[in-house]
């Protein structure tokens, strides 16, 4: 409606009317531009690794005192279609083995067991998995996720529940080896 | 207000208020689940992938794709899975290994991260067995790949 027009429907004191037809355009446009590159899936990754072997200087002289080194661990996982077994080795100790079920209470019990590893020794990152051939790929993502994050569980049928932002960004032990790749 | 002339002189009238105020709702939804992620990538038909608690969001486009029925190197169908299985013949496992050499040397520049290593990005259908993703991955060793990057549906919080 042009200016002069509705001055003049004003003036002799008729309602106005407001065109919305162009709105409704727009919003049409709108509405089929955002469904078409809408993206429902969220994709996410996880990072994994070989085991490989390395040239660099190991992060302990050699020539130091054994009461000197640090206490370390190293933390072995093997994964089997029905159980679980958390090895852990502390530097100078014998070997712990836990044994879980491969379901989801296990995969729980699993991660309460690494988190108080990781209360232990907050500075260890490092986790080795040993995986049978027939375990599903879901089950090996369920306990990647137990190992590597560190807000975890796997209570509710169907999926383990979603970690909040804040404490799935904190790692438990972010660098996993895949301890059966290797030529 | 949209209104138009009846045949009996009445002017007939379209409420268009609450179609604009569902447009503005839909549109809002959208809005907020509108992707901000660095690459859009579309899954593959045969893929159904894992959940996880990551936060890490895809950032290259996944050059291995094991689907229920297919490997897929580089967006080309390298093997057939028979009925679906995990299991790999010797012939198809030379093929992968070859296909895999191939995309090694052609992009050795571009796919280390900044440790100097080089990197791999997996779509896997989460109902494969390990003895596949086992087989692939060493393949991918074999061709100098020390890191692998498992592709996931991340779970809405």
């Amino acid at each position: 409606m042009s200016r002069k027009k509705k001055h003049k429907v004003q003036q002799a004191g008729g309602s106005v009317e407001l065109n919305v037809m162009p709105f409704i355009d727009i919003f049409s446009l709108l509405c089929t531009f955002l469904l078409f590159s809408a993206v429902f899936v969220s994709i996410g990754i996880i990072e994994v690794q070989a085991p490989f072997l390395t040239n660099a200087a190991p992060s302990e002289p050699a020539n130091k005192k054994p009461e000197e080194k640090i206490k370390d661990v190293t933390i072995n996982i093997d994964l089997a279609k029905k159980d679980i077994s958390l090895r852990s080795i502390e530097t100078g100790e014998k070997e712990k083995v836990l044994s879980f079920s491969n379901d989801k209470s296990g995969v729980l019990e699993l991660h309460r067991e690494l988190r108080k590893v990781k209360e232990k020794f907050p500075k260890a990152e490092k986790a080795t998995l040993f995986t049978e051939e027939d375990v599903d790929y879901a089950d090996l993502i369920m306990v990647v996720d137990a190992i590597k994050f560190y807000e975890f569980s796997a209570t509710k049928a169907g999926s383990h529940e979603p970690a909040s932002a804040a404490s799935a960004d904190k790692p438990l032990f972010p660098k996993i080896i895949m301890g059966d790749i290797i030529l | 207000m949209a209104s138009v002339d009846s045949g009996s002189g009445d002017q007939v009238s379209l409420n268009v208020m609450p179609m604009l105020d569902i447009f503005s709702i839909l549109i809002l939804f959208l809005l907020m689940s509108f992707s901000s992620d660095p690459v859009s990538h579309d899954l593959n038909t045969g893929v159904e992938l894992p959940q996880s608690v990551t936060l890490l969001s895809l950032d290259e486009v996944p050059t291995i794709v094991i689907s229920k029925n297919q490997i897929f190197v580089n967006d080309n169908p390298i093997v057939t899975l028979k009925e679906g299985s995990s299991a790999l013949e010797e012939k198809a496992a030379h093929e992968l290994d070859t296909e895999i050499e191939k995309i090694a040397e052609s992009g050795k520049k571009f796919t280390k991260d900044e440790a100097g290593l080089q990197t791999l990005t997996f779509e896997i259908d989460k109902t494969k067995k390990f003895q596949l993703l086992k087989r692939v991955m060493l393949s991918a060793q074999q061709a100098e790949y020390v890191r692998f990057k498992l592709m996931v549906e991340k779970q809405s919080s």
